[in-house]
């Protein structure tokens, strides 16, 4: 048999049959695998926990995606903090992942959980918005079902953990942040942002770039969210909705999603949502 | 038809429809190189006779087939782990045989049997425990306690 070797010169004396198989081989049975069996196959020797790390990001992506129980595990890891307005105005949520212990990556994005059958009917009466999140059909059909799950954090030891950790970066001269990653595309759409600390793990604040949020827990950040967002909510709610926008805008992530002028109008405040979801990820160019 | 000839690695030779050996790209191209139907037989050093075979047994039942898309990344190749039923059959063989054809199909660029081996091997895989997965595949677990720990707790967000 011979050795295997993956692109970073590893070398693996062979264990079994399947090891006769290349890196490039083992790649492609991880692109028919769960995220789930993913890490089962990758927890079982050296050399194909190696290939995983090395797996391309849109594979990964697509395990998660493909996975049909993808929702169970995305909510089960993710805090999630679902925000309940007034009863004629529905109901926005913020869904926010935020392990950010055990795993070292996440891949964010943020979308809207307008259900298929709203967006459909905004889609036919000509909505830029929905034309734009129907454009593939497939994919919205897919984060349509993410979004039937919620689960509520309350009470998670998770909410405790620091918000930000260590920063790796600087400051512009307005203060903020700047320690984001320009890689903005990772295989979803212009609206999923990839962000590392220097230990790898996503940091919420960074991302939103704001400094206040430097010092905060989890908790913290969620309350001043929602803070931020019921002082918004005075008014109509298409005005609290566009308040909501410009809140998460300072981070710039809504602006494919949600910068069309008057997006809201075909479908009303009632199903308008917006959630914040972290992908984990396992990049090995900061693995270790 | 015109038919040509494969040499194994253990030198024996196959009679074979060029437009059954064609469907490996490797065989199609050397062919188009060649300009010709070939006299001398077409050496594949790295298959042997065994595997050439069921290889070849492969090609002669996908030989109508339409070739597969371009785009490498196509959900339809990517997204299902379903195998037709002769090709379930066609892969219910030992592991060493298995993993023998999948390299076959690497080596002679025959992406649609390549897919099939590695969705054979990930249905093998799906759902199992990684012991499960070690006991299936016979691979030695070779990581410190330490390190499972680390792949445990790194893991630990999707499991149950």
């Amino acid at each position: 048999m011979r050795p295997l070797t993956t692109s970073t010169g590893y070398q693996e004396p062979a264990k079994g049959p399947v090891s006769i198989l290349p890196a490039d081989v083992i790649i492609a049975i991880y692109s028919y695998l769960s995220i789930h069996d993913q890490l089962a196959f990758s927890s079982t020797h050296r050399f194909f926990r190696q290939v995983f790390l090395s797996l391309p990001t849109s594979l990964r992506y697509k395990a998660i995606r493909n996975d049909s129980c993808a929702p169970i595990y995305i909510h089960k890891l993710l805090p999630i903090h679902r925000f309940q307005l007034r009863d004629t105005h529905g109901y926005i949520t913020l869904d926010c992942a935020v392990k950010l212990l055990t795993i070292r990556n996440y891949y964010l994005t943020i979308h809207s959980a307008l259900s298929w059958q709203r967006t459909n009917e905004g889609r036919l009466r000509g909505d830029a918005l929905c034309k734009w999140l129907m454009r593939d059909t497939q994919k919205f059909k897919h984060w349509s079902r993410l979004n039937n799950k919620a689960i509520d954090i309350t009470g998670s030891p998770l909410l405790d953990e620091p918000l930000l950790r260590s920063i790796r970066g600087s400051t512009n001269s307005n203060g903020y942040l700047t320690a984001v990653s320009p890689s903005a595309r990772h295989g979803i759409d212009k609206t999923t942002r990839v962000i590392y600390n220097c230990c790898g793990a996503m940091t919420v604040s960074a991302w939103l770039g704001v400094p206040k949020y430097m010092g905060m827990t989890v908790r913290e950040f969620f309350q001043d969210l929602w803070n931020e967002l019921q002082n918004s909510m005075d008014g109509e709610a298409p005005a609290a909705v566009s308040n909501f926008k410009n809140i998460l805008m300072q981070a710039n992530q809504l602006k494919l999603v949600l910068s069309e002028p008057g997006s809201t109008r075909a479908f009303g405040a009632q199903d308008f949502a917006v959630t914040l979801y972290c992908w984990p990820l396992y990049p090995c160019h900061l693995h270790g | 038809m015109s038919q040509i000839i494969l040499l194994s690695s253990d030198n024996v030779e196959m009679k074979v429809d060029k437009e059954v050996a064609e469907r490996s790209i490797l065989i199609k191209n050397m062919l188009e190189d060649v300009g010709e139907t070939p006299d001398q037989a077409i050496p594949i050093p790295n298959v042997n006779e065994g595997v050439l075979r069921k290889v070849i047994e492969w090609c002669e039942h996908h030989r109508n087939d339409p070739p597969p898309p371009a785009d490498e990344d196509s959900d339809s190749r990517k997204k299902s782990t379903d195998i037709e039923e002769w090709d379930q059959k066609f892969m219910q063989v030992d592991q060493e045989m298995l993993f023998e054809i999948i390299l076959a199909a690497n080596y002679l660029d025959i992406k649609p049997l390549l897919d099939v081996g590695c969705k054979t091997v990930a249905n093998m895989i799906k759902g199992k425990s990684p012991e499960e997965i070690r006991k299936t595949f016979n691979i030695q677990n070779d990581f410190t306690p330490e390190e499972e720990d680390q792949i445990r707790r790194e893991n630990e967000w999707a499991e149950e």
